[in-house]
């Protein structure tokens, strides 16, 4: 027969110890992307990448000469991913988060205004093979920026090889959430700001994708930088110059 | 007649990456319009277009459906 608690230990009142509360999630302080510390991955396929540094929370990716456009360089769409990557696996206070955790991540992304050498794209999410060149197994979604040159910076969600941004000249960051999980993909929302956190322009986009993994797979967290359409150039020495963050938690949903 | 109607709510401003009904790549800023196709009318919907048929659907059917697009273009375009 089971020995039951009579007392709180902590304050010897009756009825035994108080179910453990969760730490609280009020403000989280998001962890900061630094591609150069050590626990990103580079997988490079067509050798895009010369070089990253990071100073003054910004990374700078300098790229190679991408003399033909294709749209195997833009996350937001096609069916093959060549572009270059980083990714590590996503972990939450030391356990591994999978495919199958009710999963909440959310991004924050700001461009440099004065970087605007191509039409860039970058995106900042979850996915579960990143060693991966086919959309469908990447199975990506989160963050997604874009701008044509010194354009407005659009900001949104990329979901798998589609995205939905909200474009506006006063946009100075935006934040993306996506909901995955269940081996869904889900949906992902955004809001995109101003400095000062006036909102500019908000949107959301679904995956349409509820069955997407199979089993119980890895959830990396993945920096994808690529052009914004499937005809865009690079010339060898354009630079990326971004500041961008991101935040997970999962929820017990059973 | 089957109906169209539109969730005008979500019709909104956005840049959108997405593959069109051929399968071509859509890349650009515009208005998105949700259109909602109740599930009793998919099936009389189908039937009433024959993709094969240039003169398919007929003026009135077409007129259901581009009224709708076309309505909630408009009030997006009157709402500040």
């Amino acid at each position: 027969m089971p020995v039951a608690p009579c007392f709180n230990p902590t304050t010897g009142a009756s009825g035994g110890a108080p179910p453990a509360a969760s730490a609280s999630l009020y403000n989280l302080t998001p962890t900061v992307i630094d591609l150069t510390d050590g626990t990103w991955t580079l997988l490079d396929p067509d050798n895009l990448v010369s070089g990253v540094t990071f100073g003054s929370g910004q990374n700078t990716v300098t790229w190679n000469a991408l003399a033909a456009g294709s749209v195997d360089y833009n996350w937001g769409g096609g069916t093959t991913h060549r572009a270059p990557r980083w990714y590590k696996l996503l972990s939450i206070g030391g356990s591994q988060v999978t495919s199958v955790n009710h999963l909440v991540f959310t991004s924050r992304f700001q461009g440099d205004p004065a970087s605007t050498d191509f039409n860039q794209a970058v995106a900042v999410g979850v996915a579960i093979d990143p060693t991966s060149t086919t959309a469908a197994t990447i199975d990506g979604s989160g963050g997604y920026f874009t701008r044509i040159g010194g354009g407005n910076a659009e900001l949104g969600t990329w979901q798998v090889n589609s995205s939905t941004k909200g474009g506006n000249a006063n946009n100075v960051f935006g934040v993306t959430t996506v909901m995955r999980g269940h081996n869904a993909l889900g949906s992902g929302v955004y809001l995109n700001s101003t400095a000062t956190n006036t909102i500019q322009t908000s949107g959301s986009r679904n995956s349409n994708q509820n069955a997407a993994v199979t089993g119980t797979q890895n959830a990396y967290v993945m920096v994808g930088v690529g052009t914004r359409g499937n005809s865009d150039t690079v010339s060898a020495g354009d630079t990326q110059v971004f500041k961008a963050s991101f935040n997970a938690i999962t929820v017990d949903v059973s | 007649m089957p109906a169209v109607h539109v969730d005008q709510l979500e019709v909104h401003l956005a840049a959108v990456d997405t593959s069109d009904t051929d399968g071509t790549a859509v890349e650009l800023e515009g208005v998105i319009i949700p259109v909602i196709i109740p599930e009793a009318d998919v099936v009389e919907w189908l039937t009433a277009y024959d993709q094969a048929n240039q003169y398919s659907p007929s003026a009135t059917d077409s007129r259901v459906i581009a009224r709708a697009v076309l309505d909630a273009l408009k009030k997006a375009a009157a709402t500040p």
